[in-house]
């Protein structure tokens, strides 16, 4: 029951107008970055660089993040919460049903993920005939995947509140995503990994090897850490009353 | 039902629709191509702010209401209400209705737009800001062009009834707006006018009168096909020709799509613009035009010659008079009294008298070089008191469209050139003898005389003045006025006269301008040389409008393009770490670059590097040695360091293999970190090989001496200075001149 509700949700989400769309954004979106930073390599590193993936990385997470959030905010619209009524019957609690559906952004939020991983790899393994790209995606993931989460869960926080939120937390997060700061702990990131690079001294490839900032893993465990929680408080929270609800 | 009424209900059945909303949010969005990557990089704010978001919103706009009016008109055909709505109404009603409802909800978005965005505009325009221009932009381009994008789309598809017949034709009609030879043609692109550049602080209505001629052309075309759609509209389910016929019974549409085809064409070839000369090029002949009549011997003299020019500012025109006290004496009989002087073709001969006499005169139209002939013949003897009163909109040569707006009469500015000012007698003696000017402008302009501030003036009692020029020779290549300030510098032994827009007179002030005026010219007449361009030891430094592209410099003045003080320029860090610094950059260029030593362009070779590196040591002596390091040589190290780490510079091979574009970019980077940062670290390794400062200087100066001062002593042209050469004169080599990412000081 768990998974049919789930492919429901996805199928949903796939078939509606919105995600096709958001996808197609993302990907011309990864183009324009791809040709803006991929191809000239950050900080004086190489395009096929673990810096310039994880700094391009940084540049398609506001859009990614706008897109799951848009699709989000659609749970929280007038028509949503009436149709809600049919899947609430289901022996499942509302917040139960809220970690499917996060589920479910989760999962498309990985087909973006994988759209752009592959955009950035294809061409550059044959452009500069290197393997070292096919090794990328976890590393990617490491990075985008707190950020994803603690934006999901402070949608369902605030869209508990008033759906409309959702979209203006989607809109802010967009805009300030687009300034980037120059800190590991940022939530994107492009910038810090554009700049970061230049600070360190060049190895014998003549450019600086990859190396793992304490401060960026530390912070993304601790995005990661808070979204969990959020989520998890906001499926306690949501037990009681939706299920009035539903019952009425 | 009546059409007011029928207008009423499309109003509020579109209003309520949601692709109308989308489309309004959409064409709220346009003005942001404008501001892509794509539009070219600009200094002059109303440019970057206007002109590009602008143009932008009109052509994307339109298309997305071209596109609206499309689903809009197809609608009733799709869903077969037409039958149905075709008995309640005549059928051309109701689309008639629904396009005026369509061209209100368009403005009102266009209104909307505007006013969305006019806070961030006037944000970054800041004190350049002027809400009369902003709007005359919005009023002249945008709105007229939503309104045609509608009308064409809709007459293509009332007339071909296939939506996408309709879209196909009309995709093809912007497409030609692309071609090279429209982009270029200020009124055959139709979807928005050409404009090459606005000023900021001389602003020039000229590209909006132009583009509002080129828009009431355009709309009136599109009108009449719009109208004669309308008597397309089928009736009685019958086809596009015999539905043609029938509606054409009632004349009135035909009528008014013929008179307003007819204003159109009358409009397209009377353009009050230009010069209508039919040669799309300059010809070096053209000054040998009027050679038959310089050729002939001059009997009559004129003396006393004087002119009064009066420019009015609202209509764009001019009015003048010249006037010549005409006598003989050479010795001979006149034989021919038939004489003649060319003057813009844009002006009209109101009067030509001789001792307050009517002569007969007559224009002739061939027109050569904005210049137009007029011959007059004078009863004999052919002397006494000759006067000419002429008046006109100032006419461009067609062939220089648009690249160059020269003569233009704006509410704030005026520039005139040659021909535009007074006549040029072709057979009368006139150049001897000098003249006198008289200029009528409004009190709060100023009067520049061949690119110098005019100082005599009178004030008339109407809130204008007479300026007054007594002129050596009858001839005068430009003439301009406007809300100028000039500000006074003695410097190196020279008077400077600074003069710029009123509108930077904050910038100069905030950033001493004037101070850094004094400290190039002093610092660099003392360690290189003489400025050159002087004139009886006064210098005239002018700040021209952005219409008048690059400086130029003549005996006594030299001037600057008007992106000198604008606040984007003066930001720009590769050349100055403030904005009083990149004015001293600038400035420098007097010495090193177009005005001084001319420099051969190489790899790591210029002007800017020695530009550059002289900045960097006025400011090391204005400022002291640590500022100069660290917002001059380290930012230097810096920028080489990231150019030699950049991935194609360490690996060449795959350079080669990457898109045009791209590779073009890579390397203006590279080329831009070169001059502007790699040949400075040069000559500082220079400086220290030579054994320091002062061997620089020593060097430096000779470098001037010998490449500015001797040549113009010998009336030799200036040659460019290369690279070979400063080894030569510098004794080093290339290899000790090498500087890598390692540089140390
Ligand atoms: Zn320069």
């Amino acid at each position: 029951m768990l998974m049919k509700i789930l492919r429901y949700e996805l199928k949903r989400i796939r078939l509606g107008r919105l995600y096709p769309i958001m996808l197609l954004c993302n990907i011309v979106y990864a183009c324009i970055w791809m040709w803006q930073i991929g191809l000239s390599g950050v900080g004086g590193t190489a395009p096929f660089s673990k810096w310039t993936y994880l700094a391009y990385c940084g540049a398609m997470l506001p859009a990614a993040v706008l897109s799951l959030l848009l699709s989000q905010a659609n749970y929280y619209s007038e028509k949503q919460q009436k149709a809600d009524i049919l899947p609430l019957s289901s022996p499942y609690t509302a917040g139960e049903l809220m970690l499917i559906r996060i589920t479910a952004l989760l999962i498309c939020f990985l087909i973006i993920f994988l759209g752009e991983y592959l955009l950035f790899s294809i061409p550059f393994a044959l452009f500069f005939g290197t393997a070292e790209v096919l090794g990328y995606p976890l590393i990617g993931l490491i990075h985008m995947l707190p950020t994803v989460i603690l934006m999901l869960a402070l949608g369902c926080l605030i869209g508990k509140i008033r759906g409309w939120l959702v979209y203006v937390l989607a809109a802010v997060t967009f805009i300030t995503g687009l300034a980037q700061f120059s800190v590991p702990f940022d939530l994107f990131g492009n910038k810090f990994f554009s700049e970061y690079p230049l600070k360190l001294p060049t190895g014998s490839a003549g450019e600086p090897a990859f190396e793992i900032v304490p401060l960026w893993i530390c912070s993304r465990i601790v995005y990661f850490a808070v979204g969990v929680v959020i989520l998890l408080l906001s499926v306690r929270r949501n037990r009681k009353p939706t299920l009035d609800r539903a019952e009425n | 039902m009546k059409y007011s009424r029928l207008c009423f209900v499309e109003l509020r059945r579109l209003l309520r629709k949601k692709s109308f909303w989308i489309c309004v949010i959409l064409c709220c969005c346009t003005p942001l191509l404008g501001f892509l990557p794509l539009t070219f990089e600009d200094d002059i704010l109303s440019n970057k702010y206007i002109a590009n978001p602008v143009i932008a919103a009109t052509a994307a706009g339109g298309i997305i209401w071209a596109v609206f009016s499309l689903l809009e008109a197809s609608r009733v055909h799709r869903t077969g209400t037409d039958v149905l709505t075709d008995a309640v109404s005549a059928p051309a009603l109701l689309p008639a209705a629904r396009m005026t409802a369509q061209i209100i909800l368009v403005t009102c978005t266009a209104l909307v737009c505007a006013l969305i965005w006019m806070p961030y505009i006037a944000h970054k325009m800041e004190y350049l800001f002027s809400l009369k221009f902003y709007l005359a932009n919005i009023a002249v381009m945008l709105v007229p062009g939503w309104w045609l994008c509608m009308l064409i789309m809709e007459s293509l598809y009332q007339f071909t009834r296939k939506a996408e017949a309709a879209a196909l034709i009309f995709a093809l009609a912007v497409g030609c707006c692309f071609l090279p030879y429209v982009m270029l043609n200020y009124s055959l692109r139709w979807i928005c006018p050409t404009v090459v550049t606005y000023s900021d602080a001389f602003p020039t209505y000229w590209p909006l009168r132009v583009g509002l001629w080129a828009r009431i052309i355009w709309l009136s075309l599109g009108l009449a096909l719009y109208l004669l759609s309308l008597a397309a509209v089928r009736k009685y389910q019958r086809g596009m020709i015999v539905s043609f016929l029938r509606g054409c019974k009632q004349v009135c549409l035909p009528i008014s799509a013929a008179l307003l085809i007819a204003l159109a064409v009358v409009m397209g070839a009377y353009q009050p613009f230009i010069d209508h000369d039919p040669r799309s090029y300059l010809d070096e002949d053209d000054e040998f035009f009027w050679k038959e009549y310089i050729d002939q011997r001059l009997v009559i003299s004129a003396v006393n010659i004087r002119y009064t020019i009066a420019p009015h500012l609202t209509t764009g025109t001019v009015s003048g008079t010249a006037e010549y006290d005409l006598k003989n004496n050479s010795g001979y009989k006149v034989e021919n009294n038939e004489f003649s002087f060319v003057l813009n073709p844009g002006y009209t001969i109101e009067a030509i008298t001789l001792d307050e006499n009517p002569v007969p005169f007559e224009t002739l139209p061939t027109v050569v070089s904005e210049q137009r002939q007029t011959k007059f013949t004078l009863p004999q003897p052919c002397v006494g008191h000759l006067k000419i009163m002429y008046h006109g909109m100032p006419a461009q040569r067609r062939s220089m469209l648009p690249l160059l707006v020269m003569s233009t009469v704006d509410p704030d500015y005026v520039s005139l050139y040659r021909n535009s000012v007074m006549p040029e007698m072709l057979n009368i003696n006139v150049t001897s003898f000098g003249a006198d000017y008289s200029i009528i402008l409004p009190e709060d302009m100023q009067l520049l005389w061949e690119y110098k501030p005019v100082t005599d003036k009178e004030p008339t009692g109407d809130g204008k003045n007479i300026w007054h020029v007594k002129a050596d020779s009858d001839y005068i290549f430009n003439l301009q006025a406007g809300k100028f300030v000039t500000r006074k510098i003695e410097a190196g032994g020279v008077h400077i006269d600074f003069t710029y827009g009123d509108i930077y007179d904050s910038v100069v002030e905030e950033n001493d301008i004037c101070g850094a005026v004094k400290a190039v010219i002093d610092y660099c007449s003392e360690h290189y040389g003489p400025l050159i361009y002087t004139e009886d030891d006064t210098l005239s430094l002018l700040q021209t409008s952005a219409l008048i592209t690059g400086g130029w410099a003549f005996p006594g003045a030299a001037t600057w393009m008007e992106n000198i003080l604008t606040p984007e320029s003066l930001k720009d860090a590769e050349r100055g770490a403030s904005a009083k610094e990149v004015f001293i950059h600038e400035l420098i260029h007097h010495w090193w670059g177009g005005y001084g030593v001319s420099f051969e362009e190489e790899e790591i070779w210029g002007c800017e590097g020695m530009t550059v590196y002289s900045t960097y040591r006025l400011v090391k002596e204005l400022y002291g040695e640590e500022y100069a390091k660290k917002y001059y040589v380290e930012k230097w190290i810096d920028e080489v360091k990231q150019q030699d780490r950049n991935f194609y510079n360490r690996y060449p091979a795959f350079l080669e293999r990457l898109p045009k574009a791209m590779i073009k970019q890579i390397l203006e980077d590279n080329s831009g970190v070169n001059h502007y940062s790699r040949m400075p670290l040069m000559l500082l390794k220079a400086e220290q090989l030579l054994g320091g400062e002062a061997e620089m200087d020593a060097l430096l100066n000779r470098i001037y001496k010998e490449q500015v001062i001797d040549h113009l002593a010998d009336g030799e042209v200036l040659v460019d200075y290369s690279f070979e050469d400063f080894l030569r004169d510098s004794g080093l080599t290339e290899e000790e001149l090498h500087v890598d990412e390692n540089f140390a000081l």
